[in-house]
């Protein structure tokens, strides 16, 4: 049985096309199965060997000292661990609400937890949904705490270690922390959980807003 | 045909399948660069509520309608997707219009009513028209052209109503048309 | 990845120019398919000239595609696609309310613009009819509020609603299409205007 093509009109043809296009339809990826993503693996593996992919907590400190504000800070922590201590200028939300908050894609983004294992988990959910630019506090609250706020150096340091010791204890006061010097011998005591005073007037955070005009308006008809 | 005739004939319009898949690509471009499709009851309902907001703004910011499409007082109202869209749509048709010759004043009528009836049922199906727009969030162009192509539930039923409304009641506006 | 606004590729008020473009090529395709005019919108509702069927179904089919294809090879993120909520009862109380609009006044919005850019004086009115409607419907609607946000849904489209595939619901809807222009076809040789090829009634 010859078909020729070349004798149907420009209907038939648009319409045997259209059936075409849909029959192939029907063995497709269901689009609307939201829960796959896709990953752009050779990025992410780049990222993770620069190491471009957290920041330290010094670099965080030097940041807040600067006033720089070209970042949105979010702490992953509980609400109950947020309200005790947050680092100045961050945001809490719970890794459950981070894709439901719709943060803006191209704003660059800091997370952190109370070590590495939420904000670097949380980082990876954000990279899947192409949030461009995304980082994660290296040591979280812990390393925050050790370094920035109560940075600690032994009594039989190196003349080069108690000089980045000093400049610690700076900032370190700076953010209502306290340093200090360990005597010979003695044990890094547990570091206090008593509160710093705040000390850094910091912006304060504000709760995702909606976005005025454009977006938030209904796009409907 | 004589030089001397200066009328231009209007030319036949396009294959409709052709004309769909021309419209169905521009719905799709729209979809594929912000994410929305068309419309046009929803730049009315701006228009209709900055006027409202002019005249009597604390009437329409205690309105829930109103206030919708006022957006929250940072950006003007105008600078509404919708509004653009349409002013485009009256050039585009235009532009249309002049290359098929199809620019001229007229009412569009059936021969068994007079120009001053038209006029009137003009009026009252546009009102219909925005009334039942606004219940729907949409109207043929925002709700069934572009919810149809993503197969939303709404539009769809909202589709068939249309049609089959349409239908029902051709019945009694036949003079108007036949 | 598309849809581009979605993803910052620019502006809120790029997207008006946009906006604007779009426009253009939506009412240059409604004129070109004649429905610059009242006459040839009607005639659909007496089974005398169907374009508006197939020119929407056409359309809806062709934009419908080509959301599915992009999305499902991963070019364009359909979450990100704005799905009008449904609120169902509502949207099939308006859907008739328009359908006898429709009818009776002999445009729906969009038409209505591209014929009053192409002088059809009925249009105009028809224009203001709509204003008066959405107006009527402002000053109503704290009265209706609670109908008017009835039986809400949300977003939902058809696949995820009835559980069938999206991709067996596109090919649903081809079919379904395909075999109503046939009918189409059918139905304008047996009951339409009788004129040679396609020449406007002007």
């Amino acid at each position: 049985m010859k078909i020729n093509f070349s004798k149907w009109t420009i209907n038939q043809k648009l319409a045997a096309l259209t059936l075409l296009l849909g029959f192939i339809a029907i063995f497709m990826r269901d689009p609307s199965k939201a829960t796959i993503v896709s990953v752009d693996t050779k990025e992410l593996s780049l990222k993770i060997l620069d190491k471009s992919t957290h920041i330290t907590p010094e670099e965080l400190a030097h940041w807040l000292i600067e006033k720089k504000e070209d970042y949105k800070l979010i702490d992953l922590r509980s609400e109950k661990q947020f309200k005790e201590y947050s680092i100045p200028g961050s945001m809490n939300i719970v890794p459950s609400e981070i894709l439901d908050v719709k943060l803006p894609k191209n704003q660059k983004l800091v997370l952190y937890s109370e070590d590495n294992l939420e904000a670097s988990q949380t980082w990876f959910v954000l990279k899947t949904h192409r949030y461009k630019d995304v980082y994660f506090l290296e040591g979280g609250m812990k390393d925050w705490k050790s370094t920035v706020l109560y940075p600690t150096v032994a009594e039989n340091a190196s003349a080069e270690e108690k000089a980045k010791f000093n400049i610690m204890a700076e900032i370190s006061k700076y953010f209502g922390g306290s340093p200090r010097t360990l005597a010979l011998g003695g044990q890094q005591a547990e570091i206090k959980m008593t509160q710093p005073s705040p000390k850094v007037s910091a912006p304060a955070p504000v709760a995702p807003a909606k976005q005025s005009g454009g977006k938030s308006k209904r796009e409907g008809c | 045909m004589s030089e001397n005739v200066k009328i231009r004939k209007p030319k036949p319009y396009t294959n409709p399948y052709l004309a769909g898949l021309g419209l169905g690509l521009v719905l799709l471009l729209s979809y594929v660069i912000m994410g929305r499709g068309l419309g046009a009851s929803g730049a009315v309902s701006t228009v209709v509520a900055s006027g409202v907001n002019a005249v009597a703004p604390t009437h329409a910011s205690g309105n829930n309608f109103y206030a919708e499409y006022l957006g929250d007082g940072t950006t003007n109202p105008f600078k509404d997707w919708l509004v653009f869209e349409v002013l485009g749509v009256l050039v585009g048709g235009f532009v249309s219009g002049m290359f098929a010759g199809r620019v001229k004043k007229s009412i569009e009528k059936g021969p068994r009513i007079a120009n001053r009836t038209r006029l009137y049922y003009a009026v009252i199906g546009g009102a219909l028209m925005g009334f039942g727009a606004k219940l729907a969030r949409g109207c043929t162009s925002g709700q069934a052209l572009t919810g149809g192509a993503i197969l939303n539930l709404g539009s769809w039923a909202f589709m068939m109503c249309v049609f089959g409304g349409a239908y029902m009641f051709a019945y009694f506006m036949r003079r108007q048309w036949l | 990845m598309m849809p581009y606004f979605k993803f910052d590729y620019f502006g809120a008020d790029t997207g008006l120019v946009f906006a604007f473009l779009i426009g253009i090529g939506f009412g240059w395709f409604l004129e070109r398919a004649g429905f610059g005019t009242a006459k040839k919108l009607a005639a659909q509702f007496y089974f005398k000239d169907l374009t508006v069927f197939k020119v929407m179904f056409t359309a809806i089919v062709t934009a419908m595609l080509g959301i599915y294809f992009l999305s499902s090879f991963g070019f364009m993120d359909i979450s990100q696609v704005n799905v009008i909520d449904t609120y169902l009862l509502p949207q099939i109380v308006g859907g008739l309310l328009l359908g006898i609009g429709f009818v009776i006044g002999g445009y729906c919005p969009g038409t209505s613009m591209v014929a009053c850019s192409t002088g059809k004086i009925d249009a105009f009115w028809f224009v203001g009819g709509i204003f008066l409607g959405t107006f009527i419907y402002g000053e109503v609607y704290p009265l209706i509020e609670g109908f008017a946000n009835s039986t809400h849904m949300g977003k939902i489209i058809m696949p995820v609603y009835f559980n069938i595939p999206y991709g067996i619901l596109v090919f649903a809807v081809v079919l379904m299409a395909l075999g109503g222009f046939a009918g189409a076809e059918w139905a304008e040789k047996k009951f339409g205007y009788k004129r040679a090829g396609a020449v406007n009634e002007n």
